[in-house]
Formats: structure tokens, C-alpha cells, sequence
């Protein structure tokens, strides 16, 4: 993980802010869930178990989801 | 500090093309609410003349372009009438033509920030590349040209699209030959040469307006992002980030310079490179100066009491995300108000007179 994902802003309503650039996004519940978890160190391993204990998700959807966002936050250059 | 400062501000005209001085009358009633603001206008038809809050007296000044005699002409005219004890210039060309009568200043008693005239032309647009150079800064690939000839050379050598600047104000995007020559014409008969010409940069756009204490150091910095643009290319909205290798930027620039007085540095982060490339330094408040005083960074205060002689300790920095979006609105005037500005001003005066 690299310091921009460390230093995003959150609130609780979704919005995340880089300081650093002045970009603004809109996440999603679980999406902000999961940039917070990542901010605290966790893992992909430990994000996807987060998924299936806290949402009513196939095994299989919660990977492909999770690997989509991830790939997402690399797009974005956060991770 | 004297309870009654008198003030005077100029550019004030928040239209299309919004001036500094409005947002820097703003910030100071804040501080200094007992304060009388006099306008100096070179218009009669600015709007922040007429603004709820703008100034409580306003007097029309020969164009800068009229010379130095016509201006303090001008202004001992006033003298007689409004005393003065600080004046913040806000406009380019005012301040290119006051550098070199800073004494003028001094013998009138009034105390005035302005840059010395070899330090203004060392961040001037066309020596925009040997300030970088020191500086350790990228700047766009930059030519410049006195002639339209001359201009369409340089283009070819840079490429298109490119960006075409006159000296002072106007910035252009010119993506042929065709689209280059007429618009060099244009800025030749509008502003005065030498035009500019910039190799075009993609990236997001950065301002940083700040305060330099003369010694190399600053009294504070307010950097933003761009957010919003008008058609011209002008911020219509910014937000505020922390960002340590443009802060890091503007201190070699300032530090380099010995700057002091206000600023504006304006950079793009190059999208290709990552680099932030140095757009150009103005040598004043920028028009969203107000902005930051109402986020508790008031920099034309911390400016009135610099050149009182107050003590002035740094701004705290402006705390990332909080956004400014420019909002217009009307004024309403009287035509017994605009009447009245040309009430002082004799028949053959320079501003009555077209530059």
C-alpha cells in the first residue's frame, strides 16, 4: 500500500479526499469499508474473509468484486 | 497601530475577468473593520465601485499606461482630498510602471509593498526559464518573440498546440500556424510586446498564493488545485491540498528571490512526467484572495500590518479540503454614482484620455 491510500480523508458519508491532488471520490458503503481496513494494514486474504463474514455474498462474487475494486485503486494509483 | 487606517485598493472589477482588489477590501474589513478603504479605479466602470462593502471612497486614476508623472499627478490630486497610509497595488501593468517610483511613495508618506525593479523582471514571464533554472523548477518549453514572423518560427520550432501570452495579461491556445499569427498580432496591439509562446503542458493546475518576508522566508502559503474553469482558462473554483513538493517549489522560488510582498505561483503537474512545471509568478494577490481569510489565513492583513511595522507572525496553513467556487452577482449603481467619480477629474486629464 502507498502513502496516498494511508493519506486519504474519509468521512462517513463515502467521500475520500487526497490531500496531496485535491481528487475527490464518492465510495460506496463497502468500498469505503474496505479503504479504511486497508488503511489499518490489512490484506487482500483478510479483506475478502471481512467480505464474506459481513455481507451476504457468495464466495465467488466476493473475489471477483474484490479484485475488481482493487484494480480500481490501482487504476487510481492508491494502492 | 492607529485605530483609522486609510487604505487604498486597486483593481476592482469582479466581472468576467475578476481583479484582486474586491477579495482584498473583503479580507481586511475582517481584521480591521474600523479601517476606511479608499478605491483607486482605473475605470469608472468596475464593479466592486459599487459593491455592498466595497470602498468608501473611490477615485479614478490616469491608465498606468499614461506614465509615471500623470499617476502621482493623479494622486496628490487625491492626497488633497483622502489621505492615504498603505496602498496595495493589485494590477500587473500598475505595478510594472510603480516599481520604479517606490521613493514616490516614501516622500508621500504612504507605505506600499513593491518588489525592487531587477526582481520583478527576474520572475517576469519572458526570464521565466532562468528563474526555474536556479530554482531546480521545470518550466515548459518556452520561446519569445517581438513580431509576428518571429512568433510563427518559434511555433514551428515548439509544435503545436501551444500557448501564446502577452507580457502582462491574456493567455491563448493556438493549435496552427494561422490560429498563432492572428493571435500574436491581437496580444502585440493590445499589450505591448514580447509575446510568449509555451509548449502546451496536460496535467491538473495548481495555484499557491503567499506572502514573501523579504528575506528569503514567507509569512504563509495557501496552495489549491483548480477545480473549476472558465472558458478563458481562469479558476472559477479551487480547493484547498497539502502538498510538500509544491510548497517545497514555491520556498526556492521565494527563497531565491528574497521576495517579498504577495504572490501567486501558478504550475501544472505534468500528467506524463509527474513533474510540477512552473507556469508563471504573479506579483500580487491573486483574485481568490479571500478565500483563504475566511479559513483563517487572511494574507492582506497580515500584508497592512507588515508595512505598519506590526509584528507579524506566519499564517497557519490552510487545512486541506476546503473548496472555493466563484459566485457573481449584481450590483446596482446610481448614475449620480458614476457622475460623481469624474466630479475631481479636470478636462484634460490622462483618464479621461484613451491609451
Amino acid at each position: 500500500m502507498n502513502n496516498t491510500l494511508t493519506n486519504l480523508l474519509l468521512n462517513d458519508r463515502g467521500v475520500a479526499f487526497n490531500p496531496s491532488t485535491g481528487d475527490a471520490l464518492l465510495l460506496s458503503p463497502t468500498a469505503l469499508r474496505l479503504v479504511k481496513l486497508l488503511q489499518l494494514g490489512e490484506n487482500e486474504e483478510s479483506l475478502l474473509r471481512h467480505l464474506l463474514d459481513e455481507y451476504e455474498v457468495e464466495d465467488s462474487t466476493a473475489r471477483r468484486d474484490l479484485d475488481s475494486f482493487l484494480t480500481q485503486l490501482d487504476q487510481m494509483q492508491l494502492l | 497601530m492607529k485605530n483609522n487606517l486609510r487604505i487604498a485598493v486597486s483593481g476592482l472589477n469582479r466581472g468576467d475577468n475578476p481583479q484582486p482588489g474586491s477579495g482584498i477590501i473583503r479580507s481586511i474589513r475582517r481584521n480591521f473593520p474600523d479601517a476606511a478603504i479608499i478605491g483607486l479605479a482605473y475605470d469608472a466602470m468596475e464593479s466592486g465601485i459599487y459593491a455592498d462593502g466595497g470602498p468608501d471612497e473611490t477615485y479614478l486614476m490616469p491608465f498606468p499606461a499614461a506614465g509615471i508623472v500623470a499617476f502621482f499627478e493623479r494622486l496628490d490630486a487625491i492626497l488633497t482630498r483622502a489621505s492615504i497610509d498603505v496602498y496595495i497595488p493589485t494590477l500587473d501593468s500598475e505595478i510594472e510602471l510603480l516599481t520604479h517610483a517606490r521613493t514616490g511613495f516614501v516622500e508621500r508618506g504612504i507605505r506600499v509593498c513593491l518588489p525592487d525593479p531587477a526582481t520583478l523582471q527576474h520572475r517576469a514571464k519572458q526570464h521565466l526559464q532562468r528563474l526555474a533554472k536556479e530554482c531546480n523548477t521545470m518550466v515548459p518549453d518556452t520561446k519569445i518573440a517581438n513580431d509576428t514572423n518571429a512568433a510563427i518560427i518559434a511555433g514551428a520550432e515548439l509544435g503545436y498546440p501551444l500557448i501564446v501570452k502577452g507580457p502582462y495579461y491574456d493567455a491563448k491556445l493556438a493549435s496552427s500556424e494561422t490560429e498563432l499569427s492572428a493571435t500574436t498580432t491581437r496580444l502585440l496591439s493590445e499589450w505591448g510586446g514580447p509575446v510568449i509562446l509555451q509548449r502546451c503542458v496536460q496535467g491538473p493546475e495548481f495555484n499557491a498564493l503567499g506572502l514573501g518576508d523579504g528575506l528569503g522566508g514567507m509569512l504563509g502559503l495557501c496552495c489549491i488545485r483548480k477545480t473549476l474553469l472558465s472558458e478563458k482558462g481562469k479558476g472559477q473554483g479551487g480547493i484547498t491540498i497539502e502538498e510538500s513538493r509544491l510548497s517545497a517549489l514555491c520556498s526556492r522560488i521565494i527563497r531565491s528571490l528574497k521576495w517579498q510582498g504577495p504572490f501567486e505561483i501558478e504550475v501544472i503537474l505534468d500528467a506524463e512526467s509527474d513533474d510540477y512545471v512552473l507556469i508563471e509568478m504573479n506579483p500580487r494577490f491573486p483574485a481568490w484572495v479571500d478565500f483563504p481569510s475566511m479559513i483563517g489565513a487572511n494574507f492582506p492583513a497580515v500584508l497592512v500590518n507588515m508595512l505598519m511595522g506590526e509584528k507579524t507572525e506566519r499564517l497557519p496553513p490552510c487545512p486541506a479540503g476546503r473548496f472555493y467556487i466563484r459566485h457573481q452577482t449584481e450590483v446596482a449603481g446610481r448614475v449620480e454614482d458614476f457622475a460623481n467619480l469624474f466630479a475631481d477629474v479636470p478636462q484634460n486629464s490622462a483618464i479621461l484620455q484613451t491609451p
